[in-house]
């Protein structure tokens, strides 16, 4: 047939010999407006639209299944993990009060706050009411006496929780300040003991107390001026407000280039931090450090830190493949000389520019009996081993008995990044940066890229 | 790499590829694509051809030695901390601005392609004029980027600025 007429209709154009094939001689004679204007015509698409809906509606449920339970981190046998939220911010530390009201600082202020409190009222793991508060972005978070801790990177402050409430009162005490800012590891992460008393993480503006910094072949100073005020452990009083760094603060421990991960173990009553070693052996100092050791080099090192201790930085770096102490090139070092000042060892180590971003000892039930007691830290993951492919972005488990470490490190939670090789930071769509523990023994972890929490339950 | 290739076809050659990575590739994400193959246009030699591209060269050397680790291989930066050179506003634009970046450092938080970033840039004033221009040239002609050239002249008018 060369005169066809053609129709056309919601599916495209059809021809008069098609809508033969299709059954549908009858309406062959008609042209394609015709074809419409009758309802009953339309109803000849009721399949097709039903179809459409249920694909609608199945596909939205399985995407609710999916926020509700998480399948993208890699867990022990056991484990499951839920999206408590997710886009709440670049969330940095996290606080989890006994009622389980839950508390996140900020990188970077959102709708003006910097800090973000959740709430879960039906008990699914998601956070039903989201709300923001705090004027300042900051790292530091915790729950002490009744009142919330949170920490900019200059000041400790403290806001008095309301019993009931999700919102404490929004002014602010200062507790501590003074803290000089600082463009390099700023971040004031700090913990309680058992006696009442707050410390707090000064990192160092420097990579290895070099002037200028970050420079190739610049001899560090000699003594490293940056340790009267920076790069150590500030002790102060927990309930006292107004404290200054460097009057009412007590340097505790010194030599510490920047710990974000610090924790009070409270069951074997000392104090803990892991250490982001120092960057760029390789590109400051060649002839020395091949691009393998640069990228290989040195171990983030687990402290045990106790009262006046002294761990060594700018002077020295830790070389786990000789588990020695060796003095840094700033300072003489060449890559083979070990250190003779007796700085502290560490009691573990991990792998270099893993990025250590909190650490969290797990005293809960909920978990099997291995975990009782271990250590809980969150890699932020590196950037210092490019050209070579990037790693850490995990949680990780150190089994722990008394103040000591019983076994091997493990990974714990994996694949934050969510790629299978991550050449650069930015591949990575999560990069784990806070630990907290719930009421009933559930692990929280916050990441601050997409500003997404887990909640990680065990189940037999 | 051809990094004389005018910056429209650069972007549509890319484009192509990381689609046809995407789709047919086993990747996950196609960010990842895309870094994977800014990686391989990174490791790709320069053609030799003039003093262009030996300019390209030494800049991709000096690139490797004093931005590489920071920056990244693929010049995508550290989210938050490092920013990217991949169509920055900052490479592609004024030359003044860059140079005085390389000349005299940079601290604290700015913004580039609309992202926050709060980090430390050491200033490279050792470096000769000659190097600071082809590491420039070099970062201006690669990375999604293809702006003009910056001479040794051009610096050394800015240093002590």
């Amino acid at each position: 047939m060369f005169n066809e007429e053609i129709l056309i209709n919601e599916f495209g154009i059809y021809t008069q010999s098609d809508l033969g094939y299709f059954g549908l001689s009858k309406y062959s004679k008609m042209n394609a407006p015709s074809f419409l204007k009758s309802w009953k015509n339309w109803l000849l698409f009721l399949p097709g639209y039903i179809i459409f809906f249920v694909v609608c509606i199945y596909t939205r449920e399985i995407s609710a299944q999916g926020t509700r339970q998480d399948k993208s981190i890699i867990l022990p046998k056991g484990f499951t993990a839920v999206i408590v939220a997710d886009s709440i911010g670049e969330g940095r530390h996290i606080a989890v009060n006994s009622n389980g009201d839950i508390y996140i600082s900020l990188a970077r202020l959102k709708n003006g706050a910097g800090i973000v409190a959740l709430r879960d009222v039906n008990n699914d793991g998601k956070a039903d009411i989201i709300r923001y508060f705090g004027s300042f972005p900051g790292t530091g978070i915790g729950i002490y006496n009744g009142y919330l801790y949170f920490s900019s990177d200059t000041t400790v402050m403290r806001y008095k929780l309301i019993p009931g409430e999700l919102l404490p009162k929004l002014k602010p005490e200062i507790i501590a300040r003074g803290f000089k800012i600082n463009r390099q590891h700023g971040a004031k992460s700090f913990t309680f003991d058992n006696d009442g008393y707050l410390y707090v993480n000064v990192g160092a503006p420097s990579n290895a107390c070099q002037n200028p910094d970050r420079t190739l072949h610049t001899p560090g100073m000699n003594p490293c001026p940056l340790l009267l005020e920076f790069g150590g452990i500030w002790r102060f009083d927990a309930n006292k407000t107004g404290q200054d760094q460097m009057k009412e603060g007590y340097r505790y421990a010194t030599g510490l280039r920047n710990c974000v991960a610090l924790r009070w173990n409270p069951v074997a009553n000392h104090l803990y931090a892991v250490q982001h070693g120092r960057d760029q052996l390789h590109e400051f100092w060649p002839e020395y450090y091949s691009e393998d050791q640069g990228v290989n080099l040195p171990a983030e090192e687990f402290f045990l830190l106790r009262d006046g201790i002294n761990c060594g930085w700018p002077y020295t770096y830790y070389d786990d493949s000789k588990n020695m102490k060796m003095l840094a090139p700033e300072y003489g070092g060449n890559g083979k000389i070990q250190d003779k000042t007796g700085s502290e060892k560490p009691i573990m180590a991990f792998p270099a520019h893993y990025a250590p971003n909190d650490l969290l000892f797990y005293t809960g039930d909920q978990f099997p009996p291995h975990y009782k007691n271990g250590a809980f830290i969150a890699f932020h993951g590196s950037w210092n081993r490019a050209p070579q492919e990037q790693k850490g972005y995990n949680v990780i488990f150190v089994p722990f008995l008394n103040d000591q470490p019983s076994g091997k490190w493990e990974v714990f939670a994996d694949n934050f990044a969510g790629v299978s090789r991550i050449m650069s930071p930015r591949d990575a769509h999560h990069r784990p940066c806070g630990l907290a523990m719930g009421p009933n023994g559930s692990l929280y972890v916050v990441e601050d890229i997409q500003g997404r929490i887990w909640k990680i339950t065990f189940r037999q | 790499m051809n990094c004389q290739l005018p910056a429209v076809k650069m972007d549509k050659i890319s484009n192509f590829i990381v689609l046809m990575l995407f789709l047919f590739g086993n990747s996950e994400n196609p960010a990842s694509v895309l870094i994977q193959y800014r990686l391989i246009q990174f490791d790709r030699d320069i053609p030799e051809n003039g003093k262009l591209s030996r300019t390209l060269k030494n800049g991709k050397e000096i690139y490797r030695k004093f931005c590489l680790s920071c920056h990244q291989k693929d010049g995508s930066g550290v989210p938050n901390t490092y920013p990217p050179l991949i169509r920055s506003t900052w490479v592609k634009g004024n030359k003044t601005k860059l140079i005085l970046v390389l000349l005299n450092g940079l601290e604290g938080e700015i913004t580039v392609n609309e992202d926050y970033y709060n980090g430390y840039m050491p200033k490279q004033n050792k470096l000769s004029d000659k190097k600071i221009a082809s590491v420039l040239t070099f970062i201006r002609q690669s990375f999604n980027n293809a702006s003009s050239v910056v001479s040794p002249k051009e610096v050394k008018a800015l240093r002590g600025k």
